[in-house]
């Protein structure tokens, strides 16, 4: 379970970027996070990786409140996607992208190799283990980015625009492999089709603050309302 | 048609790119593959100490030291264009130094033909030279071995690990610039009709502009890093890593170092 208490962070400005955001995600539940083009959504992310300094409030992932010291903890029951996933594959082959967590948190070789090849299974991307990071397609590499994070088996996952860059067939690809997943899921989009799709409730940001949260149905069914939230 | 405006013309980022391709070669499997890294290592660094150590109008001493990347670049399977195109980004950094050399020494040092050369030029030459000798050994190095190897090696010499992740970094650091530069390079060229390479006038913009975006890249590479639990070590298992150094490791090593010092004490 992820909770976020009225957190307030700003950019390194000074600028305000979150200012008083509630929210909480229990297991398994996936969320859509939307909102116009600057509204707070990556920083809201960032935030929650500890990679933001949060002015006040508090964030909380499985009973572990994030402090400096205890980011490395969190950083194990979140995972992060980034939304560019060049920046996520940075090794020259899959298999050293996916092991890099891991092998960070000090496994043995062995069981790098089992975890690796397991979600690598479970993505259905064996194919594409020894290829080449820089050489594959949008689609994936979105795919191998998020096989990057499952393997440190996160309880949350944080998607920031999963859907960008990708092709219509990619899309619908990661819909459904998002949809086999059983994790929790915070997922900040523009694309409003793929929020539907694959979550039960959608929370809006505009300025750094929530100004509506619902069903689907509720927040994306009302054109005006959405017109209203700057989307 | 108009033709391009530009000194340097020449310039192309993407032959700055597949550093990458780098590490894939070091998958290979020849006699220099399988030289133990140690001895790689240690040779490259005594070639590159040697070179550097001529004095810098002594041009006759250092061409023989060609013959060290020379003879290793085919017994590796290097191609040659791998190695040039790589060769070509590094070398306007010693021409921007050198250069001065030409206009600030110019007293006459040897007739050719009846040309006087100036001691200015000789030694922009020998900065040329032992600039690509030297550039030419590490990269042959890289194509060898591999950065992840060479980090354990690097560690297991007992250098300080916040050393190695530095090289390491820098490494990743260049892929990164290199794909910036790609990127701005190809966006630049379908907008500049009738142009090869980069303006001189917008050669400032370009780079400043490429410093911002590739380190604002580098920054969310490392958020991406940070986020799956580096925290300022990392060793990955190398391709191919060596155990112990056997003995005819040390005799090939006692070779070749012999052999680049024994042509620097004759020259």
């Amino acid at each position: 379970m992820l909770i976020v208490r009225n957190l307030c962070a700003s950019y390194p400005d000074g600028k305000a970027a979150i200012n008083g955001v509630s929210l909480t995600i229990d297991d398994g539940e996936r969320v859509a996070l939307i909102g116009a083009n600057g509204a707070g959504k990556s920083t809201l992310m960032r935030s929650i990786m500890g990679l933001m300094p949060a002015m006040s409030g508090s964030i909380e992932a499985d009973g572990v409140t994030l402090t400096q010291n205890t980011a490395r903890e969190i950083r194990k029951k979140v995972g992060i996607v980034f939304q560019n996933p060049d920046d996520q594959l940075f090794m020259t082959r899959v298999f050293d992208d996916v092991a890099f967590g891991p092998r960070n948190f000090g496994l043995p070789e062995d069981e790098v190799k089992e975890k690796v090849d397991s979600v690598l299974s479970q993505m259905n991307i064996v194919h594409l283990r020894d290829r080449v990071s820089d050489r594959l397609s949008s689609g994936e590499k979105r795919v191998a980015g998020i096989a990057s994070v499952l393997v440190m088996r996160p309880a949350t996952l944080l998607l920031d625009e999963p859907s960008s860059f990708l092709d219509p067939r990619a899309r619908r690809t990661l819909i459904k492999t998002l949809l086999s997943l059983p994790h929790a899921m915070l997922i900040a989009t523009h694309d409003l089709g793929f929020a539907r799709r694959l979550c039960s409730r959608v929370i809006v940001l505009q300025n750094g603050q929530i100004s509506a949260e619902g069903t689907p149905d509720e927040i994306l069914g009302d054109e005006k309302k959405l017109e209203d939230y700057g989307l | 048609m108009r033709r391009p405006d530009s000194a340097f013309s020449a310039f192309k980022p993407e032959r700055v790119s597949g550093l990458k391709a780098l590490e894939l070669m070091a998958e290979g499997d020849t006699v220099i593959h399988r030289v133990h890294t140690f001895v790689k290592l240690t040779a490259t660094i005594v070639y590159v100490v040697v070179v550097i150590s001529f004095g810098r109008y002594d041009i006759g001493g250092l061409l023989p030291y060609f013959l060290y990347p020379a003879i290793l670049t085919p017994l590796s399977d290097t191609p040659w264009r791998a190695v040039w195109r790589r060769l070509l980004p590094a070398l306007p950094f010693p021409l921007l130094g050198g250069v001065s050399n030409i206009i600030f020494d110019k007293a006459p040092m040897i007739m050719i033909g009846g040309v006087a050369l100036t001691g200015g030029v000789i030694s922009f030459a020998s900065i040329m030279i032992k600039a690509l000798l030297s550039v030419w050994a590490v990269l042959l190095l890289v194509a060898t071995t591999g950065v992840s190897e060479l980090s354990r090696q690097l560690s297991a010499l007992g250098v300080p690990d916040a050393a190695i992740v530095q090289f390491n970094l820098t490494y990743r650091y260049l892929a990164v610039l290199a794909d910036e530069a790609r990127a701005m390079y190809e966006s630049y060229i379908l907008r500049s009709a009738d142009i090869r390479g980069i303006r001189v006038r917008d050669m400032g913009a370009f780079v400043g502009t490429l410093l911002l975006r590739s380190i604002d890249r580098a920054e969310r590479v490392y958020a991406a890093m940070k986020c799956r639990g580096f925290s300022g070590s990392y060793l990955a298992p190398a391709h191919g890593a060596r155990g112990k150094i056997g003995a005819p490791d040390l005799l090939c090593l006692f070779a070749v170092c012999a052999a680049i010092i024994i042509l620097r004490c004759l020259s």
